[in-house]
């Protein structure tokens, strides 16, 4: 019998609150994403609850901390579903992390929010993604890297999934001067020197600067993740290189090393995300002083892991709220009907077909005062490369992750 | 190959060897010296690099007092860990593994407890020099400067000092170095303390290279001990030995390719290969590839073989 047959119906209607689960990493190297990602997700569920909750019933949050060990996501998965009977979860913040437990989530027809930045293609009937994508970040960074730099560009990359697939996603935009198709009148990238894919705990890029050296690259792209490969950038600075080779990045300052390093090791380095806490409207007005209150620190930066766990259970709360119910298949059907609301990251909207999200994105550099400065602003990005692959209004039955051949 | 490359990779080696000196040199001494398997000896080296944090970032010290302010702190954590738990343990070589892993989690929940559990970071001057079409940070030129210094006090400590004397006498024989009228109890203890002193300093020098968090210490405690058992039963000149050659093979597969195997799939441009060897991982694999059998040949780790050759 499958393990979905046994489970108890979750009795949402009758209690005065509501289960809803967290699945973060508020210790070890991946926590300089999880402790914004849980900061922004405290504050959703609070802000959901002082406005009187859902459907008359408050949100009572169960966080477990995935330590940054992959091994743990399974076995809390399981937990928040069999144990707690949570109505949804949210987390997961690595790739490798997200791969390892949504098979539990598809076992247990589970809806699940994932939302930070990846490498895309995630085409699953129970996942919602409001973390942008390949297109959304390397589109922008690519054309404005092609103008600005130069056609030259060296890779180093976080050596698990996120890293390879990122880097074949790259390799086609880059190529095809900023778009998965190649894009008529523009320059075409090229690679030089090697790309290299570097473990989540190398502290030391003694060689790797050097390689970079030798192969004179006209930008670095990096797709380096967690605590010990911030040592890359100031390794970086430290050997002279930060006015010789600019730095793009998909991965830099969502965990706000921005913050944690200094601005004489990164400045100018360029980042492309929905959500910088510079972004100028009503809503991210409201959204800074709260959360600075939240915190008790007047100088927090939210960041953009921060905004998207936020945006993830307002997502959610809104789908509810349409459904009028708590069931996974009514709240589907209410977020297939294309939820779009204006959030602190401006207006948003969830893609029926895909289950990802449509942002305007961001292109900024790094400041001297721990910030950034805005570049250029790109409004309503598809992430393409996911939407023209999945379709699970169509083919529903899809628990897959696409990436090029 | 031209002449500034093998200026670079030599310099590289010596980065290698240097971070591999640094890490095992306090355990020498806990673990190659006193038999102590130290599961908490990261920690040493974390607490080391919080001292300078510390320093720096809360009491606005200069950078260089809080590197120098770190042994003696970590030292004197030392010293209260070994009079509180590891001396009721001496002889009980499990209990004092599994003691020492608790105080490992201890000190790491206490860290983060009081500066959270963020990653950190101490900046510090950026100078480099040029060596041909390379630039190289001075930073690492003086860690490598430090832990000769290190290296090299220790061996005149234990050589010529009569504490040198007095601790090697209490190591080798605790009940004949008693009765000869020494205080083999405030023996180990010096011994214990000096060994996370020195792990404090490594700590503190590494810190502006490395992330400031409270569980780094777990990423480099692997080939600390990696390096001591490669080193075998002549500690300070076995760990050194076993650091130049764990450095030089780490640092030489993390800079070139041994060959390459094709693979399907994407890839750009073709043809499609992955190279083995030429990355950090390489070199990680490599260092942990060589020790296993190193070992295997030579139980007794590269001193212990000097040692059965004379």
């Amino acid at each position: 019998m499958a393990p979905a047959l046994l489970r108890a119906r979750p009795a949402w209607a009758q209690g005065k609150t509501v289960p809803v689960g967290s699945l973060l990493d508020k210790t070890g190297g991946i926590n300089i994403y999880g402790l914004p990602a849980i900061a922004g997700t405290e504050y959703a569920v609070a802000e959901i609850n002082a406005k009187g909750g859902l459907l008359g019933k408050k949100l009572e949050l169960i966080q477990y901390d995935t330590q940054s060990d992959i091994a743990n996501f399974p076995k809390f998965a399981k937990k928040l579903i069999l144990e707690d009977q949570v109505a949804v979860i949210h987390g997961g913040i690595t790739s490798a992390s997200r791969e390892s437990f949504r098979p539990v989530i598809d076992e247990y027809k589970q809806l699940y929010f994932y939302n930070i930045i990846y490498e895309g293609g995630v085409c699953d009937k129970y996942v919602f993604v409001t973390g942008e994508t390949p297109t959304q970040q390397m589109g922008p960074l690519s054309k404005y890297a092609l103008k600005k730099y130069g056609t030259k560009a060296y890779t180093v990359a976080a050596d698990y999934n996120f890293g390879h697939i990122s880097w074949k996603w790259w390799d086609i935009f880059w190529r095809n001067g900023g778009g998965l198709t190649p894009v008529s009148g523009a320059k075409k990238g090229q690679h030089v020197g090697k790309v290299e894919f570097i473990p989540l705990d190398v502290t030391d890029f003694n060689a790797t600067i050097n390689r970079i050296q030798e192969a004179k690259p006209d930008v670095l792209m990096s797709f380096l993740v967690g605590g010990a490969h911030i040592n890359f950038y100031r390794q970086f600075a430290a050997a002279g290189l930060k006015e010789k080779i600019p730095i793009i990045s998909t991965t830099f300052g969502f965990g706000n090393e921005h913050i944690v390093l200094d601005a004489k090791e990164v400045e100018g380095l360029v980042a492309c995300y929905p959500y910088f806490d510079e972004v100028d409207n009503a809503e991210n007005r409201v959204f800074k002083a709260g959360m600075k209150k939240k915190m008790n620190n007047p100088n927090y930066y939210i960041g953009d892991a921060g905004a998207e766990s936020y945006n993830g259970w307002h997502f959610w709360a809104k789908a509810v709220q349409k459904a009028g119910s708590f069931e996974r298949e009514a709240v589907t059907k209410a977020l297939e009907s294309g939820i779009e609301w204006d959030s602190p990251m401006g207006h948003v909207k969830m893609d029926p077909a895909s289950h990802h999200t449509i942002f305007t994105m961001h292109l900024a550099a790094v400041n001297k005062n721990h910030g950034w400065n805005m570049l250029e602003s790109f409004p309503n990005v598809p992430p393409t490369e996911t939407m023209q692959l999945c379709d699970l209004i169509k083919n529903p039955n899809q628990h897959t992750q696409y990436q090029p051949k | 190959m031209s002449l500034d490359t093998v200026g670079i990779v030599a310099l590289e080696i010596l980065n290698s060897v240097t971070i591999l000196v640094l890490l095992a040199l306090g355990l020498a001494l806990i673990f190659g010296m006193m038999r102590i398997v130290n599961l908490a000896q990261g920690e040493f080296f974390t607490a080391g690099a919080f001292t300078v944090l510390t320093a720096v970032r809360y009491a606005h010290l200069p950078l260089w007092a809080g590197m120098l302010l770190a042994p003696f702190v970590v030292a004197a954590l030392g010293i209260a860990i070994e009079r509180l738990i590891i001396r009721r343990l001496y002889g009980r070589p499990l209990d004092v593994m599994l003691a020492t892993w608790g105080v490992s989690l201890l000190l790491i929940g206490l860290i983060t407890v009081i500066f959270g559990a963020v990653t950190q970071g101490i900046p510090f001057a950026l100078g480099n020099f040029r060596v041909g079409r390379y630039s190289y940070p001075e930073y690492r030129i003086v860690m490598t400067s430090v832990a000769a210094g290190l290296m090299l006090g220790v061996y005149l400590l234990f050589r010529y000092t009569a504490f040198g004397r007095r601790a090697r006498a209490t190591i080798a024989n605790p009940e004949m170095a008693s009765a000869a009228g020494i205080n083999t109890p405030r023996m180990f203890m010096l011994t214990f303390g000096l060994g996370a002193g020195l792990a404090g300093a490594a700590g503190a020098i590494m810190a502006p290279i490395v992330g400031v968090v409270p569980t780094m210490g777990v990423l480099y405690i692997a080939r600390a001990f990696i390096t001591v058992v490669v080193g075998g039963p002549i500690v300070l000149l076995g760990t050194l030995s076993s650091a130049s050659v764990l450095g030089v093979i780490e640092a030489l597969i993390s800079r070139f390719s041994l060959f390459k195997i094709g693979t399907a799939g994407h890839c750009a441009p073709p043809p499609c290969e992955i190279s083995i060897g030429g990355s950090a991982f390489f070199g990680q694999i490599a260092l942990l590839l060589f020790a296993i059998v190193l070992l295997r040949l030579l139980p007794q780790g590269l001193s212990g073989f000097w040692r059965q050759r004379e």
